[in-house]
């Protein structure tokens, strides 16, 4: 939840220009999910860890965001192991681990872990505002921009009104989201939650209007492109063309 | 629900991002700008929901809102759609950056088939119930041809896949009782107290 917590910390990332890093990350994020050779999982594996450690990032909070990847494989992994596909390499009773299904399930698993940890440096690395308009260099619709900041700030909100609305509820002796029986009631609150939310973006729609908004929001923060964010986006181009290469090979 | 990243085939990622971009494109050209603060409301209840947990039996489900998103968004709920899952992909690794298009295709094809259906049946039934069991109804729908599709693109993606994809559609397939119990008595709520929030009900005080 804490997406801007780490953005203030000093390092290579944090100081990349916001553009390229943007570019450069989404590159590689697409790069990585094209990969299905056995060295270019481990070049794009060392590649996403060694972008935490550069990063600075805290590696418990890493590994706390890792933990639904983590649930995912957990489940994963055995049933695709298991799925009937070539020659089994191991076999206990009637249950049979084949060969193709382990090397498809490693392949996804490497592909997995290094796209998120590539996610997390980038979100983790650069305040989402600044993100977005690094977005907006790249010419996406103002409207979308506009849409993704207004829809960060109400998450907070909806959160906040929503334990809040939980809590009394629950001190009322109403139960909730406690199976089928208790539907009613956990519906409701997400629907007046719901309606009190709709109401408030009309009164913070016109009172926008009165100062002015004119469906785009203007910022007198500008990008500063250096040498180094040269030599960062450089050594990524490098490691695209090496993983193509040997993809192609 | 959400496909997550390094699954999916980069053809596969990459055919979902185009046809999302055209999604978001039919939305933008509709949208305006006292819009834009109601799609980020119900965007943010979209990315919400998926914290919500009900527990069924032993296991619990998380809701996706897919159908009540159509319904009061309309044309414009590929929007809060791509947003919501933006953010669950950032902020939980829910999903991924890289199949972000892909499961807002999935989630947005159903949600826009709902409004379509719900509007036409609003201009002909007025009793706030049978709009609701309706709405209900088609919820559960939706969130039936979103696993369907899923399911699909799982088999397709490779023989190791398929037993995933059974399991996955099973494990879902409660979600969509729920997903339609839920709209319904929201819809039917709504339609009480204020159904202005509904594009159907919108568009037709115009």
């Amino acid at each position: 939840m804490d997406l801007d917590n780490y953005s203030n910390i000093k390092s290579p990332i944090h100081s990349w220009d916001a553009r390229w890093k943007c570019i450069t990350f989404f590159g590689y994020i697409l790069i990585s999910a094209f990969v299905n050779n056995f060295y270019n999982l481990i070049v794009i594996a060392a590649a996403s860890t060694l972008l935490v450690f550069f990063a600075g990032l805290p590696i418990r909070k890493v590994l706390k965001s890792l933990k639904p990847l983590f649930i995912l494989l957990l489940f994963m992994v055995p049933v695709i192991s298991l799925t009937p596909t070539g020659d089994a390499i191991f076999s206990y009773g009637v249950i049979k681990v084949y060969r193709d299904g382990l090397i498809t399930a490693g392949i996804i698993s490497v592909r997995a872990f290094s796209i998120v940890l590539a996610t997390i440096v980038l979100f983790g690395s650069t305040r989402i505002n600044i993100i977005i308009k690094a977005l907006e260099f790249f010419k996406i619709p103002p409207v979308i921009s506009t849409i993704f900041l207004f829809t960060y700030r109400y998450i907070f909100l909806y959160i906040e009104n929503l334990n809040k609305l939980l809590t009394s509820a629950k001190l009322r002796g109403y139960r909730l989201l406690r199976g089928i029986r208790h539907i009613r009631n956990t519906v409701s609150i997400l629907v007046s939650l719901l309606i009190r939310s709709y109401e408030q973006s009309e009164r913070v729609y016109y009172a926008m209007r009165l100062r002015g908004f004119s469906g785009s929001f203007r910022s007198i923060g500008s990008f500063s492109f250096k040498w180094p964010d040269i030599v960062k986006t450089g050594i990524f181009v490098i490691l695209f063309t090496v993983i193509i290469w040997i993809e192609l090979l | 629900m959400h496909i997550s990243d390094g699954i999916l085939d980069p053809k596969i990622c990459i055919g979902g991002y185009v046809l999302a971009a055209c999604l978001v494109g039919i939305a933008l050209k509709k949208v305006k700008q006292e819009d834009i603060t109601k799609v980020s409301v119900v965007g943010a209840a979209f990315f919400v929901s998926s914290l919500i947990h009900f527990k069924v039996g032993f296991s619990s489900v998380h809701l996706t809102l897919i159908g009540l998103v159509g319904i009061v968004l309309g044309v414009h709920s590929s929007l809060a759609i791509i947003t919501g899952l933006f953010f669950q992909a950032v902020m939980f690794n829910h999903g991924g950056l890289s199949t972000l298009g892909v499961n807002s295709v999935l989630f947005s094809v159903p949600a826009l088939i709902v409004y379509g259906i719900f509007d036409m049946v609003f201009k002909r039934i007025m009793n706030h119930t049978v709009l609701g069991v309706i709405a209900g109804i088609l919820a559960g729908g939706a969130v039936l041809l979103a696993i369907l599709c899923v399911m699909f693109i799982l088999y397709f993606s490779g023989e190791e896949l398929r037993g995933f994809a059974y399991l996955f559609s099973i494990s879902n397939g409660v979600l969509a009782l729920v997903e339609g119990i839920v709209t319904a008595i929201a819809i039917m709520q709504i339609l009480n107290v204020k159904p202005q929030m509904l594009q159907s009900y919108r568009q037709q005080v115009k």
